[in-house]
């Protein structure tokens, strides 16, 4: 039995003629504490698959299962980082993440909320620029404190949305390290979506591509059997390492290809107006 | 070095930015550039409004009204010291009135001995002086009016015989035509119209002449206005201090004193009378104690002054601006969190947005006077009254109509960005919230209020600033004590210095709507997140 199923998952918005297929036939089982990385070209579809499993996006057919419950609301068990940090930016660091600890467990003392907070920090390794505002951070600093607070409810499964494309090549693999450390640390299901092979192959054990939308699904999936802990430098000089980063390039190159045949045909609409306006018709967010 | 950096926040904060350069002058930091920017935001600034200044000192005198001369600034700072003088005098009555009896024979001593000072002295000195100038002054309008004054007379005249002239010739010549010659009835004619052309512009140049020598005749010498002002003064204080000193010699303790001396006098009295004097004696006695509880509770009523005024106006401003964010703030979220909500407002605020404040002041008066038809009697007012701040303003009716006022035209600003704000909230910040699994109460809380405070704040600015415009408006209409209630009794009173004092008024009522202004913008600084500023 898997700890995460999606099982003939479609997703799709509008209604009749001008209706939008985004995902289609999504299945996915994913173990526990198991690292998956859903590798795919921008506009595919990678956002709302992780919506839907975030609990932010229901799907039009079809379920998604946590531990055998299914997944209908958000809930801080399904912890969601999300690409652009998402920090309120009239709180500090430390009350950015207290807001979260103070909803996930309410009957803490505040004694132990302070340690917990702190020690979430700590692992991130913001400690000094604690009591700043997001306004004062760096990028990577912000994206770490986002981390640190999904991190501090404690959630049952990761979900990381592209955490790291926002940011340069340096402070890109140093997150990449720390997320990486952290892991192995505390063990934890992470679903993470990323464009970036190399960052795929090194933090991942499975690598799902998504193929190009409309109607975009889960390709072949590649296993990543390299040892951990991982080390990026040994790693470089890895065979087995190059060959797994050739093939899923490869692939992807491959998909891309076949797709813009079937674009330059297919001139109904082409698939960037879709993604828009599917983004447009998302469930209102205020009730 | 930290100091440094703390001043420089602080200025920063405070919404000083103009004093910026000074302290980075001071810390010796880029002396050139600061130097620069000095020339340019302060010294700038400070000659363009001194030249203004250097204009209006000029350009009014040459400008005569009904009400006497356009003021100039020296006038204008006059009037306003004359404003503070008899806000003081006023105050100093009120405290004579209540002053122990020690207290109050040494005022009278040294109120006194300046009494004299200013009746056999300074008077007659002053009196002296301006004798004295009014000689000169005959001197110096032989010198420089009266001639001015006969050379417009003579050529009044010269004018007027020349005209004679002219129309004797023409008569003559008119005669000396025969029935037949055309062509000098023509002439004739041509001459004619000729000399009236001529007769109408010497109309014009007379009548110009006429106004000039009546600016002449109103000019005044300088020296002796300036003496007869002095002079006045002086008067105003002798009068001032003679009600002074009786106010000291019979003020609340001493009237309570004799009263006193009566009440033993009335109650041995009563001690010693027989049954059939007894009851009126105490008839006596009682009315005695309760006279003299009056009187302790007695207080001056003092006359309304600008600065009593020109709190009365702030708190008004402020209770109306408090109420329009009341309503405004919540029912603006209301709008940002609910499209329904929002579409059934838009057209109260489209409809009522542009409605000027002369009309619901009326409307504001007559629905204030409905539920409040016996101000003197009424719980609410007396409710008001009694508390702390606004109880020693007399809150009326005409006072709470003008809030109203200012409440409804101020209340729009904050309601639309309040409405902006909410609605535009960053959607990350609502994903937080939906991953938290906030409910309302929490989001409004902690994401929704805390994401629009920026904007709502800029509201709250533009609010208060047609709040402060409003208002004087409104006092002047709902003769509510304050500025405004001021400029219309100066407009109605007409006297001498009346015109000044309504300069004062500008300027007062602009520099508070200035500042005003500022502490909303330090306000705004303090809650907008987006810049580093705001977290000292």
């Amino acid at each position: 039995m898997s700890f995460l199923k999606i099982s003939n998952v479609d997703v799709s918005f509008g209604s009749d003629d001008s209706k939008v297929d985004i995902l289609s036939n999504i299945n996915l089982e994913v173990q526990q504490n198991e690292f998956i990385a859903i590798i795919g070209f921008s506009g595919s579809g990678k956002s709302t698959l992780i919506s839907l499993l975030a609990g932010l996006q229901a799907p039009s057919c079809g379920y998604v299962n946590l531990e055998n419950k299914q997944i209908l609301k958000p809930d801080p068990s399904l912890g969601i980082m999300f690409q652009n940090y998402s920090l309120l930016p009239w709180l500090t660091v430390y009350e950015n993440i207290n807001l979260a600890v103070n909803k996930v467990f309410p009957n803490m003392s505040s004694k132990n909320k302070d340690s917990h907070i702190k020690k979430y920090i700590e692992m991130v390794n913001l400690t000094p620029a604690s009591e700043k505002k997001p306004s004062e951070l760096s990028g990577g600093m912000r994206q770490r404190a986002s981390l640190a607070r999904t991190l501090s409810m404690e959630p049952k499964i990761l979900l990381l949305d592209e955490p790291l494309s926002a940011l340069d090549a340096l402070t890109r693999s140093s997150i990449q390290d720390e997320i990486l450390r952290i892991w192995e640390n505390e063990k934890r299901t992470v679903v993470m979506i990323t464009n970036d092979v190399d960052e795929a192959v090194l933090m991942a054990d499975r690598i799902i591509p998504l193929t190009i939308g409309p109607k975009a699904t889960l390709g072949e999936e590649f296993k990543i059997p390299l040892s951990r802990p991982r080390n990026r430098t040994t790693l470089n000089s890895s065979n087995e390492y190059k060959k797994l980063k050739r093939n899923i390039t490869k692939y992807m190159l491959r998909m891309n290809a076949k797709n813009s045949k079937i674009e330059t045909s297919d001139s109904a609409i082409p698939s960037v107006f879709k993604i828009d306006s599917c983004d447009l018709e998302r469930e209102p967010l205020i009730a | 070095m930290k100091l440094k950096h703390k001043i420089y926040k602080l200025i920063d904060i405070s919404g000083l930015q103009l004093f910026d350069p000074i302290a980075r002058l001071l810390f010796k930091e880029e002396p050139k550039v600061q130097i620069k920017r000095i020339t340019q935001f302060i010294i700038i600034p400070a000659v363009t409004f001194c030249l203004f200044l250097l204009m209006w000192q000029i350009m009014a005198p040459r400008h005569t009204t009904k009400s006497g001369e356009v003021p100039t600034p020296i006038r204008v700072v006059d009037a306003a010291r004359g404003i503070w003088t008899f806000h003081k005098r006023e105050k100093q009555k009120s405290e004579a009135f209540i002053t122990t009896p020690e207290d109050s024979k040494k005022l009278i001593q040294s109120s006194k001995e300046r009494f004299n000072e200013i009746e056999t002295k300074l008077i007659p000195a002053q009196e002296e002086l301006i004798n004295k100038l009014k000689d000169e002054e005959s001197i110096w309008k032989d010198k420089n009016i009266n001639p001015k004054i006969v050379n417009f007379s003579k050529s009044e005249s010269a004018i007027k015989e020349k005209e004679k002239l002219i129309e004797k010739e023409l008569d003559e010549l008119a005669l000396s035509i025969g029935i037949n010659e055309k062509d000098k009835k023509d002439l004739l004619l041509k001459k004619l119209k000729e000399f009236e052309n001529n007769r109408s512009l010497w109309k014009a140049d007379i009548a110009e002449g006429k106004g000039n020598v009546s600016i002449l005749e109103s000019k005044k010498y300088n020296p002796l206005e300036k003496a007869q002002r002095i002079k006045d003064r002086l008067e105003e204080e002798k009068q001032y201090l003679s009600v002074y000193i009786g106010i000291l010699t019979k003020n609340r303790n001493s009237k309570v004193e004799d009263l006193n001396n009566k009440l033993t006098e009335y109650t041995t009295g009563y001690y010693d009378a027989e049954s059939t004097k007894l009851m009126s004696t105490a008839k006596r006695l009682v009315r005695q104690q309760s006279r003299i509880q009056k009187t302790e509770e007695s207080e001056y009523s003092a006359a309304k002054t600008l600065p009593y005024q020109t709190l009365r106006s702030l708190l008004c401003v402020f209770t109306g601006f408090i109420l329009a964010t009341i309503i405004a703030v919540p029912l603006g979220i209301l709008c940002g969190l609910n499209k329904s909500f929002m579409c059934a407002f838009t057209p109260f605020i489209a409809i009522f947005k542009p409605v000027s404040p002369i009309v619901w002041l009326p409307i504001g008066l007559i629905v204030v006077g409905g539920f409040i038809p016996d101000p003197e009697n009424n719980a609410f007012i007396s409710i008001i009254n009694s508390l702390p701040i606004f109880g020693s303003f007399e809150v009326n009716p005409a006072f709470l109509a003008s809030a109203i006022t200012v409440s409804l035209c101020s209340l729009w600003p904050t309601l639309v960005n309040t409405a902006l704000g909410v609605s535009s909230i960053d959607s990350d910040h609502l994903n937080v919230a939906r991953v938290l699994n906030l409910n309302f109460k929490e989001r409004l809380k902690s994401v929704i209020i805390p994401s629009a405070l920026p904007l709502i704040f800029a509201g709250l600015r533009i609010s208060i600033g047609v709040g402060w415009m409003v208002l004087i408006a409104a006092e002047l209409l709902a003769s509510s004590e304050g500025i405004g209630k001021f400029v219309w009794d100066m407009f109605n009173n007409g006297s001498s210095d009346s015109f000044a004092q309504m300069f004062v008024v500008v300027f007062l009522v602009g520099g508070i709507g200035f500042m005003l202004d500022r502490i909303m913008i330090v306000l705004q600084r303090l809650v907008s997140f987006d810049e580093s500023a705001s977290s000292i």
